[in-house]
């Protein structure tokens, strides 16, 4: 079963990469050119061989080929790559589907949304903390951060904040309290009651705020990553159009081909129109 | 003999050619069969065979209806997706295709560039001399002697298509500079031959977009000094 289904599966990766191609020809779809479709198809499947649900049944067994289909359809159209992670795999049921990590919302806030860079920090209890809001601008700006490992060993997570540095040098931050992070945790399936929760809160506490940092670069970023691109159109559109004039060029005209037996045969003298009965139309 | 554009252009392809005796060949069945039917006032006997230059659905949509209604229809092996005892493929010999005899009318096809396989048409018929058919292929190998009537593809202006795939779309621009004949090849392939002896030119398959009726007419009277006519559905001339 499993064997049978895991060629199922790999025939599913092929087909994506079919449809893929197909809309990327047909003009439908645009993948951004630093983003390698096979590598991430490739990847996913491998993924995909590993990946169970409670029951420790295989992902690939389980879920309909289908909703296998759509995950990776989602995952290109999103272009990130399971391999390191922007996403994972989940299955709920058999419905397959392609979550965003926070490494991906990274990896989409750089690319789309002209992020630069982020750093986030976890702030715990006694540390020295302060931040001002810029009136003129509505931005955020981290004044003062000062630690100790002593506190850290010590004393809870209080909140944390991240700094977005943009492609254009300018800079801001995105700061959460505890609260408003166990809140966003109570959005998720765990609830924020998972292990990782409780083991690492000061991490979960990072990538929460990473994610509500990057969101609004994402949504609010436009498409122009796939189609500032016109040197590279006129580069192709160039190479095509100078291989098919070669050949036009080089190849037309040349052999004469004609009829063999008709072809001294004269045009006869019947002129249309000239005593010829009308054929009736 | 009597050339009627049934329809033309990318949305479907259907020719007809009347001699005075009668006798009908048709070319492409892209047209639903109602409307040959239409033109030829119902009466099918007269149709001597349907020749069908290509796959495409603007070329052979209707391929089986046709065969269904009786008409055998000649085309290359390639073009032919299923069985029909209607379907006629033509002969080949050492990768030439050799001439068939249909009904009074004689044709030689031979393979042209599309992006599928091809083919271009000469017919002979004593009424009209030796007709060019060419259509869908950005350029052709060959030169013609004694031509008689020309009907040939001038399907875009590059000037057109630059300006307009610009953009965007470069894809579909490509495609088509690849697939098929602009406006300055033709014209090319007019010069090329020796056009003494022709008496009508027709431009058909003008893309809806990519083209200019009067421009294209205009240059290639000039160009040839022939007497040129624009496809457009429903066109009637004498050949």
């Amino acid at each position: 079963m499993a064997e049978k289904n895991e060629v199922a599966v790999k025939d599913i990766t092929v087909q994506v990469l079919e449809k893929v191609k197909a809309f990327e020809n047909a003009g439908e779809l645009r993948i951004p050119k630093d983003y390698s479709v096979e590598n991430a198809v490739k990847s996913a499947y491998l993924i995909l061989l590993d990946t169970q649900n409670a029951a420790k049944k295989n992902a690939l067994e389980v879920c309909t080929k289908a909703s296998i289909a759509n995950a990776l359809l989602r995952m290109v159209v999103w272009g990130l790559s399971p391999m390191k992670k922007q996403c994972a795999f989940i299955m709920y049921g058999d419905k397959l589907e392609c979550q965003m990590e926070y490494t991906g919302n990274i990896a989409l806030a750089k690319r789309w949304g002209g992020m630069a860079d982020i750093k986030a920090n976890a702030v715990f209890s006694g540390e020295e903390f302060d931040y001002s809001v810029e009136a003129a601008t509505g931005r955020k700006y981290i004044i003062k951060h000062n630690g100790s490992l002593k506190i850290q060993d010590e004393q809870k997570v209080i909140g944390a904040y991240a700094v977005v540095t943009m492609n254009d040098g300018s800079s801001f931050a995105e700061v959460m309290s505890m609260n408003q992070i166990k809140a966003a945790w109570n959005q998720g399936a765990m609830k924020g009651n998972s292990p990782a929760h409780k083991n690492f809160p000061d991490q979960m506490a990072i990538k929460t705020v990473i994610s509500r940092a990057c969101k609004l670069l994402i949504r609010g970023s436009d498409d122009s990553i796939l189609t500032d691109n016109e040197d590279e159109y006129t580069l192709h559109t160039e190479v095509v159009d100078a291989q098919v004039e070669n050949e036009i060029k080089t190849e037309s005209n040349k052999q004469v081909i004609d009829f063999d037996e008709v072809k001294e045969a004269p045009k006869s003298d019947i002129k249309p129109n000239v005593g010829v009965e009308d054929p009736g139309f | 003999m009597k050339l009627k554009v049934i329809k033309t252009g990318s949305a479907g392809n259907g020719y007809a050619l009347l001699s005075s005796t009668g006798e009908c060949l048709l070319i492409e069945c892209g047209v639903k069969l109602s409307e040959v039917k239409k033109y030829l006032n119902f009466d099918l006997s007269k149709v001597v065979g349907c020749i069908v230059t290509h796959e495409h659905g603007d070329h052979a949509k209707y391929l089986k209806d046709y065969a269904n209604a009786g008409i055998n229809i000649y085309a290359q092996q390639a073009t032919f997706k299923t069985r029909h005892h209607r379907f006629k493929p033509f002969q080949t010999n050492e990768g030439m295709f050799l001439m068939q005899e249909i009904g009074n009318f004689f044709i030689l096809p031979f393979s042209v560039k599309h992006d599928v396989p091809t083919v271009g048409l000469l017919i002979h018929h004593k009424e009209c001399g030796k007709i060019l058919f060419l259509t869908d292929t950005y350029y052709c190998p060959y030169k013609f002697e004694n031509l008689n009537q020309i009907i040939i593809e001038a399907n875009y202006s590059k000037e057109i298509i630059n300006k307009k795939y610009r953009d965007d779309k470069e894809f579909l621009a490509n495609r088509i500079k690849s697939s098929h004949m602009s406006l300055e090849t033709c014209i090319d392939l007019l010069k090329a031959n020796n056009l003494s002896k022709v008496d009508n030119i027709v431009l058909i398959h003008l893309s809806d977009t990519n083209s200019d009726e009067k421009m294209f007419k205009d240059k290639v009277q000039k160009a040839t000094g022939k007497l040129c006519y624009v496809a457009r559905n429903g066109l009637e001339i004498f050949l």
